[in-house]
């Protein structure tokens, strides 16, 4: 990942010119920032997308295996992160639980597969929201009973997460 | 001072006049369940036992009007001509999409004549008139039910 990030703004790759300055503008002061981990997204999906362009034009540089080369998990995450967002934005103010869950991106994340599972349990410990019915796909589990209320299902499967090493509280 | 639901822009017809917020956002239950009378559950049709997800009629096919009527009807509601204040009664109303399946339900607050809608996980809200719900999310009101509770 840090070797992509080197070799991708090495100006042996990268004409200063295509650089997203916009992106620099909106760069914030904290690293921790929602903006600045946005900004770091953006940042290294340009770089990958330039740097696969500079190897399809090589003659001489070797096969990349990027996914293997540049850390699957960050990209596993901008993915999900940018599903959940679109998942939220077409569902908000929706009732229907029906609707909710078969949003495109909602059923996009599921298709991420067990991959995903840390991933819902870290955002439901954070923020609760509707990823029942993704968890109870994703592990063929359910450590819920009917009639739980809200609170008690998110805290069961916050457990459940722990007990089966996909969350550390 | 804005709230998320009104800079949302999906309900066209709430204007600073028409409505008053009544709760900070909770996604824990949702307008049905409010109708209802519950702030600590989520109501749906759904055809599977899933916890929190609750129907009072158990595990349902589809989530067609027709469920919400038998639901409310279950509930003691019965079908009635229009939302006009009745001393005595209770009434809810239930919205629908254009493909006529239910969005949304509001209900009287007790002994007033204004309306009382939960906005997905959003506030809760008071609203003068059934019309200040009605938007391209939630379409129009599609049926009216009041229950006697003198």
């Amino acid at each position: 990942m840090q070797a992509l990030e080197k070799l991708a703004i090495t100006e042996q790759f990268l004409d200063e010119r295509d650089l997203d300055s916009s992106a620099e503008d909106n760069y914030a002061e904290s690293d921790n920032s929602p903006v600045a981990r946005e900004y770091d997204d953006r940042i290294y999906l340009i770089n990958k997308r330039r740097l696969e362009a500079v190897y399809r034009r090589s003659p001489t540089l070797p096969t990349l295996n990027l996914n293997a080369e540049l850390g699957e998990g960050r990209e596993l995450k901008i993915r999900f992160s940018e599903l959940y967002t679109q998942w939220k934005a077409e569902t908000a103010g929706v009732s229907s639980i029906q609707k909710v869950v078969l949003n495109p991106n909602y059923l996009k994340i599921i298709g991420m597969g067990k991959a995903a599972i840390p991933l819902i349990l870290n955002l439901l410990a954070q923020k609760p929201d509707h990823w029942f019915v993704a968890l109870s796909a994703l592990v063929d589990d359910n450590p819920t009973t009917p009639g739980d209320k809200y609170d008690e299902a998110v805290s069961k499967w916050l457990k459940w997460g722990v007990a089966k090493g996909y969350l550390k509280l | 001072m804005t709230f998320e639901y009104l800079e949302s822009g999906l309900f066209e017809s709430l204007t600073a006049e028409n409505h008053e917020r009544t709760s900070p956002p909770d996604p824990k239950y949702n307008c049905i369940a409010w109708a209802a009378g519950f702030n600590d559950s989520f109501w749906w049709p759904y055809p599977y036992e899933l916890a929190p997800y609750f129907w009072p009629l158990g595990p349902q096919d589809d989530d067609s009007i027709d469920k919400f009527i038998e639901c409310f009807r279950y509930l003691g509601f019965e079908v009635c001509e229009d939302s006009s204040f009745v001393e005595g009664y209770i009434k809810v109303a239930i919205y629908i999409g254009e493909d006529s399946y239910p969005t949304h339900m509001a209900r009287q607050i007790h002994g007033e004549r204004s309306w009382t809608s939960k906005l997905g996980e959003y506030e809760d809200i008071a609203h003068s008139e059934l019309s200040a719900m009605e938007c391209k999310l939630y379409g129009k009101v599609g049926c009216i039910l009041q229950k006697c509770v003198a």
